[in-house]
């Protein structure tokens, strides 16, 4: 099992205007003065919000000047200035958290769960994500965005906030790619075509091409060790037991 | 001639095609099993007998000129397609990219602002 990043020094009690949210093993820390902002996190984070010490902390200079997002990997900090808005907290989760993490990617998808396994379930906008969630309401962990991390030699999927989310974190046992159909159906693709087809239901960090070249490596490796399949369904709760067959 | 990998890509070898990302032009490439193995010999040995052997063959050359389109390879001179036929005793499968694809950010999920940091400005489409 990986061991978990490395936390800064533990304070006692949280500053004001401070919130702590938590996303698997990784917790990141905002400061701000701006109230708003406070509520907007919270609001957004409410069921991930922790006490324990953070990995990553955000401080927000709501009037100052400077691009939007500045980061310092030295000491795990990011500043947002003035031009930042409250969910450029997503946007920089989102580009610290695979690195946080390590190894790990963020995917576009769905994660449900029987409780023991994980189903990752991934698609563009309109091909099912939400969907399927609100069809399975009692097993799904998130319905936009998904943590998946190498864990030994297996994965695990991790729920991230967006729309719909319950912090859960479960191995990953399959990953789907959604396409709405008359029935029921899914096919396994073989890794080379796994590859392809997941490679636009990845958030990769195109900024940074040691980040990018992680998350390739990543993928490489999940492709290799979880199933995927492309899942034909309809609105039918019934798609449940499709997901959850085990292989003839 | 000396050919080389380009500096800025990742590979991994996928089942039996081998997987190659372009990290800063941002493209993602798989080679079929030849091509694959041309790929892996480029970096045991990129000059020397090897690269002339695979020169002499017109099919390895249109590789290579392709992989050189793409920015994945370097050579220390101009790559030509060769006009000379395959070889008649060549009974595998031609050396070649299989897809192309290009990677990138969710899209309209997120802008790049500063020329380093990513930041979400609005919420991706629901599904």
């Amino acid at each position: 099992m990986n061991p978990a990043p490395a936390s800064r020094p533990a304070r006692s009690s949280l500053p004001a205007f401070s919130v702590r949210i938590g996303l698997g093993d990784t917790v990141a820390e905002l400061h701000t003065s701006d109230g708003n902002w406070l509520a907007a996190v919270r609001e957004r984070y409410q069921g991930f919000l922790t006490g324990a010490p953070p990995h990553l902390v955000i401080h927000h200079h709501p009037g100052r000047p400077g691009p939007p997002v500045e980061t310092d990997p030295s000491n795990a900090e990011v500043r947002l200035n003035g031009g930042a808005v409250p969910e450029s907290v997503d946007g920089v989760l989102r580009t610290q958290l695979p690195e946080l993490a390590a190894p790990a990617l963020v995917a576009h998808g769905a994660l449900l769960t029987d409780g023991a396994r994980g189903f990752l379930c991934c698609g563009p906008p309109g091909a099912g994500k939400s969907t399927l969630a609100a069809l399975l309401p009692e097993r799904a962990l998130c319905d936009e965005l998904a943590l998946v991390r190498a864990v030994g030699g297996a994965f695990e999927g991790v729920s991230l906030p967006y729309w719909v989310a319950r912090p859960g974190r479960v191995p990953l046992a399959d990953i789907f790619l959604l396409e709405h159909a008359p029935e029921h159906r899914r096919q396994r693709l073989a890794p080379t075509a796994a590859a392809r087809a997941l490679r636009s239901n990845i958030c990769w960090p195109t900024h940074e091409p040691a980040a990018l070249n992680r998350t390739f490596a990543t993928m490489a490796e999940l492709v290799g060790a979880v199933p995927v399949w492309r899942l034909e369904f309809t609105k039918d709760p019934g798609v449940w037991q499709t997901i959850t067959e085990e292989p003839a | 001639m000396r050919i080389r990998r380009a500096e800025d890509v990742a590979w991994r070898r996928i089942d039996r095609e081998t997987v190659v990302v372009h990290l800063t032009r941002h493209r993602m490439y798989a080679l079929n099993e030849s091509g694959g193995q041309i790929w892996e010999a480029l970096a045991a040995e990129p000059e020397g007998d090897r690269v002339s052997q695979l020169l002499s063959d017109p099919d390895a050359t249109a590789f290579l000129v392709d992989l050189s389109a793409e920015g994945l390879v370097e050579s220390d001179a101009p790559l030509a397609a060769s006009q000379a036929p395959p070889f008649a005793q060549n009974d595998r499968e031609p050396p070649r990219i299989e897809w192309r694809e290009e990677v990138s950010r969710f899209a309209g999920a997120c802008a790049l602002f500063g020329g380093a940091s990513v930041i979400c400005t609005q919420q991706p489409e629901n599904s």
